[in-house]
């Protein structure tokens, strides 16, 4: 089985795709320091050079910041906000969709308005309001964008709680005493998290572009070089040094559309009969 | 009839519920700011005289326990107080709704603009299925949603405001003219095209996406097939059958996208200096306005709700089959 599934991602183009787009940016957040020794945050010559001049690649920005070097330690900071994120919203949303679809009743239209009001709030006001109240740094930064992603996996998750619920395997284990958490945690969760993975690679995706939005706002972590904060910093150069902004916002839609391809691309494998949709 | 009046009720219930729950984020939120919200209000403006704060810390209640100053949040924002905004030095709720006109304008025509492509880039895509036209399209929703809004808007500005001098790229009118009337609105299209360009991007390519699967859907009702066998032409079915019905799904969409909309429009307010709600959330960001920021929030989640309750009445009343139990 797994080995069919191997070898069906290897020959499908779109998730092939996206998945080397995104080994490669993986690989670039890894190799930063030594791709690009020292500190992004460091002047390297002088600045608003063109990319190619005086050896400098990409260039550099307003102060004379390595654009290649940003672009290198940016990977690591959209990778980790991204996976921390998404792995934050799984989390909530799992464990709340599971709760609400098992035990149905009052627990679970609680637990709907909840998943409601968090939905109707404009993501990235909240997002900009916990920045605001928690500090500006990766973790704030990543709580905040958990907090607003989880309501559509607590939607997936509890639509197939429900279903479980009446599965005879669960019937089962209800019947023979075992304990709901045991439950939960061995027969709900396992077969409740499918839909999740294609639900992920969205999330990743959302969540960049809105750490990406954050640090173009100046609510970025200021010890950390961001795709965000880059193009932020070139706003101010628009005239003179466009190729500042445009440079590292390519990096954001190759990253972005490289995680859209996985995704469809696994869509289209984990559910085999949506294909002629 | 009474059916729907008990739908209605029960979807105003939950949205004043949904509410509530959003007003205790707001107060939790407050809490957890450094200091308390008389420091929040006055103290980042320079600070008070200290009697003036501790009569400020009696009036909000802050001398009590957090129940009663919970009640007395709740009791401000039912008489739509928001509060003061230190930063403008002007009551929350009058700084919104001056800002509230521009951002309804941009976001409207958005929705309009993108409605419209996003609809004709479907239609061409699920009837040409397969074709150079539906893969076109394909590619153009895949990219729609992998560029930032903010990049697509600085590119923008970079051709055509900027090499080209075509359009403006600040505000929402030339502030030399001083035109009236169709000049005057003529100045403002202008200067909406940029902004409503990039905004609209991104919902064309939801649009189409959404259209295109929706169209596909309706394909192979029982009632489309009829058409067919009576032998209207290809364009009638597709206009007149198969587009009015897949218009409902994208009406729901609109509905559920209107908070995401918003946030969009905080950050090309913000590009654009276009004077609206987004552009304030972004000035009260800088100024740490936390105050303002949180009014922001509240109302534009208000926004949203009222917004799904129409929709979600629209939906029933576009169509009848909905269960209204």
């Amino acid at each position: 089985m797994r080995d069919g599934f191997l070898h069906r991602f290897l020959r499908h183009p779109a998730a092939l795709a996206g998945a080397s787009i995104l080994g490669l940016i993986a690989l670039a957040a890894l190799l930063a320091g030594v791709l690009a020794p020292g500190s992004p945050q460091a002047i390297a010559g002088s600045p608003f050079l063109w990319p190619g001049e005086e050896g400098h690649w990409l260039g550099t920005d307003v102060l004379g910041r390595d654009i290649l070097a940003g672009l290198l330690f940016g990977a690591r900071v959209s990778l980790l906000v991204g996976l921390g994120a998404a792995g934050l919203s799984i989390l909530l949303g799992v464990v709340t969709g599971t709760v609400a679809g098992y035990y149905r009743g009052r627990v679970d239209d609680a637990l709907m308005r909840l998943t409601e009001a968090v939905q109707t709030m404009p993501s990235l006001v909240f997002t900009i309001v916990v920045v605001v109240v928690a500090g500006p740094s990766l973790p704030s930064i990543v709580l905040a964008i958990g907090l607003t992603g989880w309501p559509q996996v607590a939607r997936l998750v509890r639509a197939e709680a429900l279903r479980l619920r009446q599965a005879e395997f669960v019937q089962a284990a209800i019947a023979s005493g075992l304990g709901d958490a045991a439950i939960l945690a061995r027969h709900v969760v396992p077969n409740a998290i499918s839909p999740v993975v294609v639900a992920a690679s969205i999330l990743v995706a959302h969540a960049i572009l809105t750490e990406a939005s954050l640090a173009f706002l100046g609510l970025g972590d200021p010890n950390a070089v961001s795709w965000g904060s880059m193009i932020g910093t070139a706003r101010e150069a628009l005239r003179s040094g466009w190729y500042m902004a445009a440079i590292p916002g390519l990096a954001i839609c190759v990253a972005v559309l490289g995680i859209s391809l996985l995704g469809s691309g696994l869509n289209d494998l984990l559910n085999p009969r949506l294909r002629d949709g | 009839m009474s059916g729907g009046l008990g739908y209605a009720l029960r979807r105003l219930w939950q949205g004043a519920l949904t509410m509530l729950l959003i007003v205790v984020f707001n107060f939790f939120l407050l809490r957890l700011a450094p200091g308390d919200i008389v420091d929040v209000m006055i103290g980042q403006a320079g600070g008070g005289s200290p009697e003036a704060m501790a009569a400020m810390r009696q009036q909000f209640g802050l001398d009590q326990g957090a129940l009663v100053q919970f009640l007395r949040y709740i009791g401000n924002l039912l008489q739509f107080d928001l509060g003061y905004s230190f930063s403008n030095s002007a009551p929350v709720t009058e700084l919104i709704l001056g800002r509230l006109p521009a951002s309804a304008l941009l976001m409207v025509t958005t929705l309009v603009v993108a409605g419209l492509a996003g609809t004709l880039l479907g239609t061409l895509g699920a009837v040409w299925r397969g074709r150079l036209v539906d893969r076109i399209a394909s590619a153009f929703s895949m990219i729609g949603f992998a560029v930032p809004v903010f990049w697509l808007a600085l590119m923008l500005v970079v051709v055509f405001a900027v090499q080209l001098r075509w359009l403006p790229a600040n505000g929402m009118v030339n502030l030399l003219s001083e035109a009236t009337g169709w000049r005057r609105a003529l100045d403002i299209a202008r200067h909406m095209i940029l902004p409503v360009t990039s905004l609209a991007f991104y919902y064309t390519a939801i649009y189409a996406r959404l259209s295109r699967a929706a169209l596909l859907d309706v394909a192979k009702a029982d009632y489309v097939r009829t058409a067919r066998s009576k032998g209207l032409g290809a364009t009638r079915i597709v206009l007149r059958h198969q587009l009015r019905n897949a218009l409902l799904p994208l009406v729901t969409m609109t509905g559920l996208q209107l908070g995401a909309l918003f946030s969009g429009s905080v950050v090309i307010e913000s590009i654009f200096a276009w004077p609206g709600l987004g552009r304030l959330a972004f000035d009260a960001v800088f100024a740490r306005d936390l105050t303002l920021l949180l009014g922001i929030l509240f109302f534009s989640s208000l926004l949203v709700v009222v917004m799904n309750l129409l929709t979600d009445f629209l939906y029933a009343f576009l169509d009848p089959r909905i269960e209204l139990a």
